[in-house]
């Protein structure tokens, strides 16, 4: 049984038909992207997943439990936790208090104190940082603090939407650096990106999303030469 | 001599009246009402010590209730609050109508009228007898309409129809000619008349 | 009176007005904070704490002055049932009138919330009357300089004042540290930045939302208490003038902040304290919004408010 299931999933905002019938599955041990260009309805994926809308049709399980009609924060509870497209970090709670944010759920006073210990360690730069506002961090700081605060919760599954946005390169680096980091410590991980060619090299699995419909999916080295990833997604003519 | 006024909704008047207390002002009078502002006034001025160093409080026929003392207190308001009343002290109503209005209200209520009680049995008068005055005019009337204008006219018409409190004329504005006021203190829980004060307000 | 002795008096008197002002202004700027709705009926509530604690103060027998351990017990049983009384009723106010209003435009909860300000006044009226309440002298009144400090001055701060100052006082500063320090605090400052993401971090909004209004509701609940107290009197209408004010110092504090709150409260204390004084009570009122018109004009957002909407 996989970890996530997402099996013809249809969203809609308002009259706006989102998702189309997605299905994809999240195993174990895994990182699975998710690429697409804008619009095609990658951060609503993961909005469902985590609650915050719920689907029309089809159904969302994790480990065989449906979870397609919980709330977000119950979601967290039960294992899955998000770091959102564009960071949305608490701009005037302290890295430290964004990182407790985190652990909202959780009672755990010395795994807590251990875990922010093991986000400064990925995350040396929030450590300098931890008295400071959310808001006043860079860019690629925020993200640090929303994939850190994300950690946080223990999270059986991460998502990640768009984790390179707007961040320079070596930051990008760093950052799928930090990703295989994470997985390598036992966390799977369902990646959004629109920097496919990253997205590619970090993951093991690959689903390509158009307008609201999974239109590919493979492992990550067949997408790689996939005519139409190449032309579509790695910029190639 | 200082002017100034108050919020309805208000309760709390203390900023006021720490101005007039510094001011050193021997009366506050106002125009209150029993339920906006009136005990309220004179609550703190009781707590600010006003009444203490010897500031009066006066006010009109709206604060001349029970309900006063009921809402500040007794003591408080010993020696130091004054109201005026449009009619003379209830025990020296000079005509029959009011002395058998007092009596009859006192055996059926129990308990003295106040000066509401008085005024809607005086305007109760007023409309009855323009009513009889008017009866061959209402006869006469063609309609509704005409009929109350006919009692309508009868009212401004009033001349010396014997109220509680004396005669009741109406001028051409519609005004009593003939008002006559009495001064209150309230003392040992009650108010205790002091003087009648004519309707040109000389004391008399 | 002497000049001075009058300043003094103007400094107290704005300190008390501002100190009662300030609580109830902490309710509107947590619930603006967290769900951008201005919750018309706080003053209100403030004004059923008055009526609720006098109720409580009837049903144990109470007409006079306490003294001794009995009079503690009473305030501080009163008090705690009060708030638990107001908080939840503010908290009911909310499940009933703004949350099945949550996802609908904004005037849609406003309007409730004065239909809400209305029913509570009106179910006041009929349950305590129209008139002015008396409420007991509960708590002795002492002159503090010329009685127990052998001063001779005009100068009025008697042991109701202490009373005032020393009830409101701590509780703000409990609740400044309630929020910067618990678990709770923080959730609620994450929920009123950003409540998508409180969410997604685990935080139930509602249940933070919930907090809110019953933390409140209790504060203001205390505030109508303590103003009974201190002046003895209260009226069904009393909350519609406190809650005025006491929403414009919010606003001139940076609605959503609490510390800009508490601030704005004092600042609109000593501006009716001076402009009783100085000016002419019937212009008070005027001074007050002519100053919050004037504030926002140059500082949009408040005093101590953030340049963006959001707050906490
Ligand atoms: N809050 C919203 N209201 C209405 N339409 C939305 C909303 N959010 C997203 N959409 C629409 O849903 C589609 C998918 O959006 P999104 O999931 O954000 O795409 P992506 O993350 O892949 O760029 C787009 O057509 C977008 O316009
Ligand atoms: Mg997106």
């Amino acid at each position: 049984m996989a970890l996530l299931e997402l099996d013809d999933v249809h969203v809609y905002y308002g009259n706006i038909h989102a998702l189309k019938g997605v299905s994809l599955t999240v195993d174990k041990g895994e990182i699975v992207t998710l690429i697409g260009s804008n619009g095609a309805g990658k951060s609503t994926t993961l909005k469902t997943i985590s609650g915050l809308k719920h689907p029309k049709q089809g159904k969302i399980t994790l480990e065989g439990k449906r979870i397609d009609a919980v709330e977000p924060h119950r979601v967290v509870t039960m294992g899955v936790c998000q770091a959102p497209e564009g960071r949305r970090i608490f701009p005037r709670l302290t890295v430290l208090e964004n990182l407790e944010m985190g652990a909202f759920h959780r009672n755990d006073k010395a795994g807590i104190v251990e875990d922010v210990e093991r986000v400064f360690e990925l995350f040396p730069r929030l450590r300098e940082r931890r008295r400071q506002q959310g808001g006043t961090l860079s860019g690629g700081e925020q993200q640090m603090l929303a994939i850190g605060r994300a950690l946080m919760s223990r999270p059986q599954l991460l998502l990640l939407d768009e984790p390179s946005m707007g961040l320079s390169p070596i930051l990008v680096e760093t950052i799928f650096q930090i990703i295989q980091e994470i997985h390598a410590q036992g966390t799977p991980i369902l990646l959004v990106e629109q920097n496919a060619l990253m997205a590619l090299q970090v993951a093991q699995r690959g689903y390509v999303l158009q307008t609201g419909r999974i239109v590919l999916q493979d492992t990550v080295e067949n997408l790689a030469q996939n005519e139409m990833v190449r032309r579509a997604y790695l910029g190639e003519t | 001599m200082a002017h100034d006024g108050v919020e309805s909704v208000n309760i709390d008047f203390r900023a006021l009246l720490t101005k007039v207390k510094a001011s050193g002002a021997d009366l506050v009078y106002g125009g209150f009402l029993v339920d906006s502002g009136g005990p309220q006034i004179a609550q703190q001025m009781d707590a600010l010590g006003m009444f203490k160093a010897g500031v009066k409080f006066m006010s009109e026929d709206a604060m001349y209730s029970d309900a006063v003392p009921k809402a500040v207190s007794p003591e408080a308001l010993n020696g130091n609050l004054y109201v005026t009343f449009s009619s003379p002290a209830l025990d020296q109503l000079p005509t029959k109508t009011g002395q058998n209005f007092y009596k009859n209200y006192k055996a059926k209520y129990n308990g003295d009228p106040i000066g509401w009680s008085i005024y809607s049995y005086n305007a109760m008068l007023v409309i009855l007898d323009s009513i009889k005055r008017a009866a061959p005019q209402i006869d006469a009337a063609k309609d509704v309409a005409a009929k109350r204008q006919a009692v309508l006219d009868a009212m401004t018409a009033t001349k010396d129809l014997e109220g509680v409190a004396g005669p009741i004329t109406f001028d051409k504005n519609g005004d009593v000619v003939t008002a006559l006021f009495s001064g209150f203190l309230f003392k040992d829980g009650k108010y205790v008349w002091q003087r009648n004060i004519s309707g040109d307000m000389k004391c008399q | 009176m002497t000049q001075t002795e009058l300043l003094i008096q103007l400094l107290i008197n704005g300190v008390t007005i501002g100190s009662y002002l300030a609580l109830i202004a902490l309710g509107y700027t947590m619930v603006y904070g967290i769900i951008e709705l201005i919750n018309f009926a706080h003053g209100d509530i403030y004004m059923l704490g008055f009526m609720i604690s006098l109720t409580l103060l009837g049903v144990l027998g109470v007409r006079g002055t306490l003294g001794g351990w009995e009079l503690w017990a009473v305030l501080i049983g009163v008090m705690l049932a009060t708030m638990l009384c107001t908080g939840l009723l503010n908290m009911t106010i909310d499940r009933l009138a703004y949350k099945p209003l949550r996802r609908a435009p904004r005037l849609a909860p406003l309007i409730t919330a004065v239909g809400m300000s209305f029913m509570l006044e009106n179910l006041a009226m009929i349950w305590k009357g129209s008139s002015q309440i008396f409420y007991p002298n509960v708590f002795p009144m002492i002159d503090i300089p010329n009685q127990v400090l052998g001063m001779k001055t005009n100068v009025l701060f008697t042991t109701k004042d202490v009373l005032l100052i020393g009830v409101t006082v701590p509780l703000m500063v409990g609740l400044s540290l309630f929020i910067r320090n618990t678990k709770m605090g923080k959730a609620m400052r994450a929920t009123a930045q950003d409540r998508e993401a409180a969410a997604l971090m685990g935080i139930d909004a509602e249940n933070v939302i919930r907090t809110t209004f019953f933390v409140g509701g209790a504060l203001a609940g205390t505030a109508g208490m303590i103003v009974g107290l201190y002046l003895n009197t209260g009226r069904y209408l009393m909350g519609f003038d406190a809650g005025l004010l006491a929403f414009t110092s919010a606003v001139l504090g940076g609605i959503g902040n609490v510390t800009g709150a508490m601030l704005g409260g004092f600042f609109i204390g000593f501006l009716q304290a001076f402009s009783d004084q100085y000016l002419s009570s019937e212009w008070t009122r005027i001074i007050v919004f002519t100053t919050l018109i004037l504030v926002l004009v140059f500082r949009p957002s408040g005093l101590l408010g953030q340049r963006t909407p959001d707050k906490l």
